[in-house]
């Protein structure tokens, strides 16, 4: 709880930024393993296991998670463009603006993937 | 100079394997989720049976483990643990990160005809 506390009473800039980060990170790593484990089933289980599972990922409930997971990795690897920028060209003064430019480019890829995955979600 | 060296190490591979991932996964993304066809065991074998496809997947899962891991350990360094237990925390993850990368491995092969 104290660095929680610490994290809302400091109001930083790019503190907004920082968490978002470590929280889409958070959720990212753990859709990797859950991609690994499912696409295992292939290994473990053979060709029509995997075939079934494919058929039954392909609904609206799992095509809404993907499109999520998506937006949440557009975000975290805009940011960390943003980062590896502010490191490189030492940007610091240029973050908030920065931070703006992110938002902007991640609202524009959600909107690019939910045209795309419309019809799959109705 | 009194620089240790693990951590600049880390922060380097950090950004090293986030650029990595910056360029392959939007063609992963582009390439599969985005292209209008069903997954099936035949689509994904038919992609990964040519050897830029493979070559691709086995970066990007290599980097993503490196990148997604290390930045769980600079998460926990954040809540500053004792330097014997961030230790263990270092190896767990390292070992863990193997594991799944040889699994990982192991599951894109069976794919490739």
């Amino acid at each position: 709880m104290k660095y929680l506390k610490d994290f809302i009473l400091n109001k930083h800039p790019g503190q907004t930024a920082f968490g978002l980060h470590r929280i889409s990170g958070s959720i990212l790593i753990f859709y990797l393993l859950l991609h690994i484990m499912l696409h295992s089933t292939a290994l473990i289980f053979g060709n029509e296991a995997y075939n079934n599972l494919a058929k039954t990922m392909d609904n609206p409930l799992a095509h809404l998670l993907e499109l999520l997971i998506i937006s949440t990795a557009s975000f975290h690897l805009l940011n960390g463009l943003r980062l590896i920028l502010i490191d490189i060209f030492l940007l610091t003064r240029f973050q908030e603006k920065l931070f703006f430019v992110v938002k902007l480019a991640t609202a524009f890829i959600v909107i690019y993937s939910l045209s795309i995955y419309f019809e799959r979600l109705f | 100079m009194n620089i240790k060296k693990s951590p600049l190490l880390s922060w380097l591979g950090q950004r090293i394997t986030a650029i990595i991932i910056a360029i392959l996964l939007p063609i992963h993304i582009i390439a599969i989720p985005f292209a209008d066809k069903k997954i099936s065991f035949s689509f994904v074998s038919e992609r990964l049976s040519h050897a830029e496809w493979l070559i691709i997947d086995i970066l990007l899962l290599l980097a993503c483990i490196y990148h997604g891991l290390n930045g769980l350990y600079s998460m926990t360094i954040d809540f500053s643990p004792d330097k014997r237990i961030s230790k263990g925390i270092l190896f767990f993850l390292w070992f863990f990160g193997i594991i799944l990368s040889i699994y990982g491995f192991l599951v894109l092969w069976r794919f490739v005809r």
